[in-house]
């Protein structure tokens, strides 16, 4: 076992990259999981700063106050039209209102306009947000006078209206499943990138090292066995690929807990295992053409990069052209991501047996054809050699 | 009569038109150091890599300690050390961690493994490089680690193919004297080179390769003694009379004669004490002389006896 002894440790000194791939991704991952977590604590309502100046100074205006207070920070700023200004540029307040003189009385004739003075950033949606608060509790105010109530108990009325708390149900883009699973469908998309980066920067630069011609010979020179090399080189490849998935889907339990395990899990788990033997294939396909180590990190770039632009692991499939998707349909890529997408209904897609078995049998076609290449050329490079 | 460890016979390998080995026919015995020496593209690496089954061939037999050699045959693979002409080495392991991986090719047992590990590494004297990586080891101790590589398992035969190329004189010393101390301690040895210095220095039994055919096989001496030259004399002469010149051409082992730029070469066949002759004559005449060597022929000599074209070529000399 002594090649699958040294595979292992030219894996360790090749492994550096990797690591790095993989730690940024799992910052990545992390990151997308604390915020997609956050934010699901539901919705909250925005807070703005307001300073509010009442001129009418009657239980009407005093009730006005009391609910902007409710639903706002009231602050103090200066009378002096300078310094608002500047208060509201260095947005130390957001809103300065002034409750202009008669405006009890105004809203007892059933007048709505005139009753504030409001000074604002204009187009801001805080301040869209603020002047549909207030409309909504005038125009609510309004009508409880016009239905017989003073302008004090039409305020009282209107403020219990609107202090009632509205459920808020955060949806996602498609209007299906948590913003969680959304993050989990990302994970898995940006898995490909990861599985090909890491595989290929690792695995290609063993493989090379190990069939460099002199090395080879001298192997071959050996009393060890053709059979017994392959056999070796390959556990070696196994076991890293092997611990390269374990190690990210390992993260992914982490980060994602028990939906990891539950069936849409389970699917994108088996999706991601065949496709990283899919890369695998791609990793012993460019091996056989013995390219130099300086091109391999170039390799994987213009590989990992390229397939996920053309395949919508960065941008999603159905933002993409039709050029692009004719084109990606070639590559396995755009099957794992197929298969992602299907088993987490997202973009468009419905969940099927069928549809997902197709994505995991186009790919296991694809780790085939890269096989049977990878022994073609191998075949024809031996032969040419003797 | 001593073992025949290799036996070659009519062995032919094509490349396409090109014939590499044209019945190429050696038999080396047990414990010599054989040389097989040739310009480059005689044939020699081509001959070591169908030896090692690293190629097949056309045509001809090859056995090894009696036994046919196959790209399977593994167990007498385990008996054969290899240092190739290009250092074999993996980058990413150092010294020590190079010769433990090859030798573990060969050994299984870890505690035997350490020993000839050691043991290799002390025999190329690189005891204060074991931590090194290959890209911090000059040319001539990446070729000390190569040669390491190929014997730290104690092979019955060693093939070295140009081991020396590119290695400065301390280094190519130090090789050669290694070789010399393998074959002392029971190795036989096969060494392949276009330096017919080392050629001469360090084998006992030599093949002259050329267009893939042995065209010459003996020891040193005895293909010297093929040729008609035995010796060339070249003396520097200020005024040579055309009576002294016809008197040295009368000599009966003198079979040529040149004067070129006031240098005299006159080329011997046999004969004894025929510097003396020479002087005498030149000394009748009152010739003023200048430098004098008295030259033996080289294995360049010979191999340009037989095909009329040097052996050496400039990267050889």
């Amino acid at each position: 076992m002594k090649i699958f002894e040294t595979f292992m440790k030219i894996m360790r000194k090749h492994l550096k990259l990797s690591l790095i791939y993989i730690s940024v991704f799992m910052v990545v991952g992390i990151m997308m999981t604390k915020s997609s977590s956050d934010s699901e604590d539901g919705y909250k309502a925005r807070r703005l700063r307001v300073s509010v100046t009442d001129l009418d100074d009657t239980e009407a205006s005093r009730a006005v106050v009391d609910f902007i207070a409710k639903n706002h920070d009231i602050v103090k700023v200066s009378d002096d039209m300078n310094k608002q200004l500047d208060s509201l540029y260095y947005s130390k307040t957001h809103i300065i209102l002034t409750i202009e003189n008669g405006y009890s009385e105004k809203l007892e004739h059933g007048e709505t306009t005139g009753l504030f003075n409001e000074l604002s950033v204009p187009g801001t949606n805080m301040t869209q947000l603020f002047d549909s608060q207030l409309n909504r509790y005038i125009g609510l105010v309004s009508a409880t006078i016009a239905g017989g109530n003073t302008p004090a108990e039409a305020s009282a009325k209107a403020s219990e209206v609107l202090s009632q708390e509205i459920e808020t149900v955060m949806l996602n883009d498609s209007g299906k499943g948590s913003e969680k699973e959304d993050v989990q469908n990302h994970y898995f998309l940006y898995l490909a990138y990861i599985f090909i980066s890491v595989l290929i920067n690792t695995l290609c630069q063993i493989h090379l090292s190990l069939k460099n011609k002199d090395i080879n010979n001298r192997i071959n020179c050996s009393g060890v066995s053709s059979y017994s090399q392959l056999l070796q080189v390959m556990l070696g490849t196994f076991v890293f690929v092997i611990g390269v998935y374990v190690l990210l889907i390992g993260a992914g339990v982490v980060l994602f807990g028990g939906s990891m395990f539950t069936e849409k899990g389970m699917l994108s788990m088996l999706n991601a295992f065949v496709f990283i033997i899919v890369v695998m294939m791609i990793c012993l396909f460019i091996s056989s053409f013995s390219p130099s180590m300086d091109v391999i990190s170039l390799i994987a770039n213009v590989i990992g990069l390229g397939m996920s632009f053309l395949c919508g692991v960065f941008v999603p499939q159905q933002y993409l052209g039709d050029v692009a998707l004719s084109i990606g349909k070639f590559l396995p890529v755009y099957w794992y991501v197929k298969g992602c997408n299907t088993v987490m209904e997202k973009e468009g897609e419905i969940f099927s047996v069928s549809g997902f078995l197709i994505c995991i049998g186009v790919q296991i076609a694809f780790a085939a054809a890269f096989f049977c290449l990878t022994m073609l050329i191998s075949k024809n490079r031996r032969q040419t050699e003797s | 009569m001593s073992e025949t460890v290799v036996k070659i016979e009519n062995l032919v390998k094509r490349y396409k038109e090109l014939v590499a080995l044209d019945h190429l026919n050696l038999e080396i015995k047990k414990g010599e150091i054989f040389g097989l020496l040739g310009p480059n593209g005689s044939g020699k690496t081509t001959a070591i890599n169908c030896l090692l089954s690293l190629l097949s061939y056309d045509k001809g037999d090859i056995e090894i300690f009696g036994e046919k050699m196959t790209p399977t045959s593994y167990v007498l693979k385990k008996r054969i050390g290899v240092i190739m002409q290009n250092v074999a080495v993996l980058e990413e392991l150092t010294v020590y961690e190079n010769i433990d991986f090859f030798c573990g090719l060969y050994v299984n047992d870890k505690v035997a493994r350490k020993k000839y590990v050691q043991e290799a590494i002390e025999f190329t004297g690189l005891e204060e490089f074991v931590k090194f990586y290959p890209k911090k080891l000059s040319g001539g101790l990446l070729r000390r680690l190569n040669i390491a590589c190929g014997i730290a398992h104690k092979p019955d035969l060693i093939i070295l193919d140009e081991p020396t190329v590119a290695v400065d004189p301390q280094s190519r010393n130090k090789i050669l004297e290694g070789i010399q101390k393998l074959n002392s301690e029971g190795a036989t040895v096969i060494y392949t080179s276009h330096y017919m210095e080392e050629v001469e220095q360090i084998c006992t039994r030599i093949a002259i390769i050329d267009k893939g055919h042995s065209i010459a096989v003996g020891t040193k001496d005895e293909l010297k003694n093929m040729i008609h030259n035995t010796e060339t004399i070249k003396i520097e002469v200020m005024e040579l009379s055309d009576e002294a010149l016809k008197r040295i051409r009368e000599l009966e082992y003198v079979y040529k004669t040149t004067i070129e730029n006031n240098l005299l070469e006159v080329y011997c066949s046999g004969g004894t004490h025929n510097l003396m002759d020479i002087l005498n004559i030149l000394n009748d005449y009152g010739t003023l002389l200048g430098r004098i060597y008295s030259e033996q022929p080289t294995l360049n000599d010979v191999f340009l006896e037989i095909t009329g074209k040097e052996l050496r070529d400039t990267e050889g000399q």
